[in-house]
């Protein structure tokens, strides 16, 4: 019996001990309302580590150099910019804890969150609280659940399904029948293959039930095998670089026609174009990592090779790096002033801003976003001639 | 109290009780990953009770706790059968089929999850998370010490020299995936209210692979360990200097190493319990009787 509440008497203390160690481990001082700080701090929330984090460190880079680049013009209003960076590990635990740490900071906007599951985790924190989160790859399935607080200029699913399958289909008639070779690293993914076989459909070419790819696999002749033998003839590959590699040259040594090859944007890139290397002549795609409308991008991708072997950006790296042009934007024509105080105000007028913008120059190319949402990008179909990506025809959807 | 330190105490909390339900199933040479699949149905079924039909917190505890334990009855007298590696491969697969349930089923949002819950006020989350913990963790504590805690030892050791002596193997793993899948079934809910919304990434591979390193790394013989790892391996990333954070996964990965090379049985073995224990109990007789020490 001694012995008994001797061990609860134990248990307890010990459990005790534990919360208060607990509690003044995380024991960070709260920021303290003074006056406004003589810089901008934007935290970005961004996976700089966990399973894809290669993809994000090219982001980071870009937006290292887009914020020096503001820095050396004389800053925003004045100030200088700094980036604070806030990994999530691609963890969505850490995504929250970390979007708690931004809003703790008193933050006026961020950039970020990068990926499908960061927002997810972080985003009802954010709209909660009413924090504006520049997020240039948030898709369409994310704005919907957190607008007005959540950017999207990643481009809306209706105008991809109305212009990517259509540009192929027109350019490669012989196009009869599309399954999608899919790897679902992220919703969005299977979101826009569901758009763009409706719009297959539509305009008169059979479609296939997608085929899942797991990621990480040895040898993906399985899959190239399953995606024949359905009877399709041509083939949408929505899949991480690596893997699209993989794909395509199993595809290729069945005897596809390379014509008859599809890829999405997150399989286009740099990595592809290396792993893919002897095999890829003549596929067609709707990303370049080196075409761009805008001369300073080139610059940036021309100092990114430099410095990496001749590797450059991945095609979709400027999405949030452009974006702090238009959070200076925001804050030099709202007359935001950075003071405690007026917080919850001027995030109001910085969503408010970003929210509707017309003509926005982005590192690409200029849209316009409405309602939170980046409209009217450019659609465009390329092939793969010579190890590079050429571009074949451009569409610029109609802004309703 | 900032945002963070509600996330950092409530994640450290709900860790700490996976952590144990892992625990359990170790003790008995059973990884049993039943209590993460249990998590992922216990968090729907908050969010989906919560959103849908308004349901109050206790009653959704209640709810989530019973289907969690009516999931994990489903397979757990052929899985108590079973030894060590046919049990990860088959609670391995039971989490990937309710994974790919959830993505396929509408009315769980399928590929997106469900958001929009009710917001609990933190300090009252908090206040329950830690009820809970509290509980569990005397639950498992006293497991521990008692002589199903012995039995656990015997059949970790050796099944069948443990089946001779009495023990029904059997029964006792029947017992432990219920109450494991129950404590994943809280911390399901917990999880849910926490994040405000469930998404089916949530409760893939990784969160397993981490989930086994709370306990690998805290020690396998005793409960004290997880206490130790699960906010530590949560908050490195947090806690590291800005310009470090992308380093966050090679201080996991260098800092799991390290703990396999010195300390294979994990940060709390039981040689360490025990001279904790000897100091400490040491330390209650002289408060309670004073004359012992004149």
């Amino acid at each position: 019996m001694r012995s008994r509440s001797n061990r609860l008497i134990s248990y307890v203390t010990i459990f005790i001990l534990i919360f208060v160690i607990l509690t003044a481990a995380c024991n960070q001082k709260e920021p303290e309302s003074t006056a406004p700080a003589n810089e901008w701090r934007i935290p970005y929330l961004i996976f700089l580590s966990g399973p894809i984090a290669g993809d994000a460190s090219m982001h980071k880079w870009l937006t290292n150099q887009v914020a020096a680049e503001i820095n050396s013009a004389g800053g925003i209003a004045g100030k200088p910019l700094v980036i604070d960076f806030y990994d999530t590990a691609l963890d969505p635990p850490k995504a929250a804890a970390c979007m708690a740490q931004i809003i703790d900071a008193r933050a006026l906007c961020l950039l970020g969150p990068m990926n499908d599951d960061e927002c997810k985790a972080a985003m009802p924190l954010a709209k909660r609280e009413g924090i504006y989160a520049f997020s240039g790859t948030a898709t369409d399935d994310i704005w919907r659940r957190f607008k007005p607080w959540i950017l999207n200029t990643s481009g809306t699913v209706e105008e991809q399904k109305e212009y990517d399958m259509p540009l192929w289909i027109e350019n490669v008639p012989t196009v009869k029948s599309i399954v999608g070779i899919i790897e679902p690293m992220y919703t969005f993914i299977t979101t826009v293959w569901e758009a763009n076989k409706s719009k297959a459909d539509e305009i008169g070419v059979k479609t296939y039930n997608k085929i899942e790819v797991p990621s990480g696999m040895l040898d993906y002749s399985s899959i190239a095998v399953r995606a024949i033998n359905t009877g399709a003839n041509a083939f949408y590959v929505a899949c991480s670089e690596e893997v699209a590699a993989k794909v395509v040259k199993e595809l290729l040594d069945r005897g596809v026609n390379p014509n008859h090859i599809w890829l999405w944007a997150s399989s286009m890139g740099p990595v592809f174009l290396k792993q893919s290397e002897g095999y890829n002549e003549g596929i067609y795609t709707n990303a370049s990592p080196t075409y761009t409308e805008n001369p300073k991008y080139n610059e940036f991708n021309k100092r990114y090779m430099n410095i990496n072997n001749g590797k450059p950006l991945v095609s979709m790296a400027h999405f949030n790096a452009e974006l702090l042009y238009l959070i200076k934007e925001a804050i030099e024509i709202q007359g935001i002033t950075g003071d405690p105080a007026k917080l919850r105000e001027e995030r109001i007028k910085i969503r408010d801003y970003a929210n509707n913008k017309k003509g926005f120059k982005g590192l690409k190319y200029t849209y316009d976003i409405v309602d939170g949402q980046a409209v009217g990008i450019p659609r465009y179909l390329f092939q793969i001639r010579g190890g590079k990506a050429i571009l074949i025809e451009k569409a610029k959807p109609e802004v309703k | 109290m900032t945002l963070f330190q509600f996330y950092f105490l409530e994640f450290s909390a709900i860790y700490i009780m996976i952590g144990w339900a892992v625990y359990l199933m170790f003790r008995i040479n059973q990884p049993y990953f039943g209590s993460l699949y249990s998590m992922c149905i216990g968090a729907y079924f908050a969010a989906y009770t919560s959103i849908n039909w308004g349901w109050p917190v206790w009653l959704i505890f209640v709810g989530a706790v019973s289907v969690s334990i009516l999931f994990a009855l489903i397979p757990a007298f052929r899985l108590a059968k079973l030894g060590p590696f046919p049990m990860v491969i088959a609670s391995m697969a039971i989490l990937f089929i309710i994974q790919t349930a959830v993505k396929n089923t509408d009315a769980l949002g399928a590929r997106y999850g469900l958001f929009g819950m009710p917001f609990m006020q933190h300090n009252i989350t908090l206040l329950i998370t830690y009820g809970f913990l509290l509980f569990i963790g005397y639950l498992v504590f006293h497991l521990d010490y008692s002589h199903i805690g012995r039995a656990m030892d015997a059949i970790h050791f050796d099944r069948d020299v443990a089946t001779t002596l009495g023990v029904n193997a059997s029964r006792l793993s029947v017992q432990f995936q219920v109450i494991s899948s129950a404590i994943g079934g809280v911390a399901g809910v917990l999880y849910a209210f926490t994040m405000e919304g469930v998404f089916p990434e949530a409760f893939n591979m990784s969160f397993m692979m981490y989930a086994i390193t709370i306990v690998v790394l805290g020690g396998m013989f005793t409960m004290w360990g997880v206490i130790i790892s699960a906010p530590v391996l949560w908050s490195i990333s947090q806690f590291l200097p800005k310009n470090m954070t992308g380093l966050s996964v090679i201080v996991y990965g260098v800092l799991l190493i390290v703990m396999l090379l010195i300390r294979p049985s994990g940060i709390i073995d039981r040689r360490i319990l025990k001279k904790f224990s000897g100091l400490w109990y040491g330390l209650i007789r002289r408060t309670r009787s004073p004359e012992t020490v004149l």
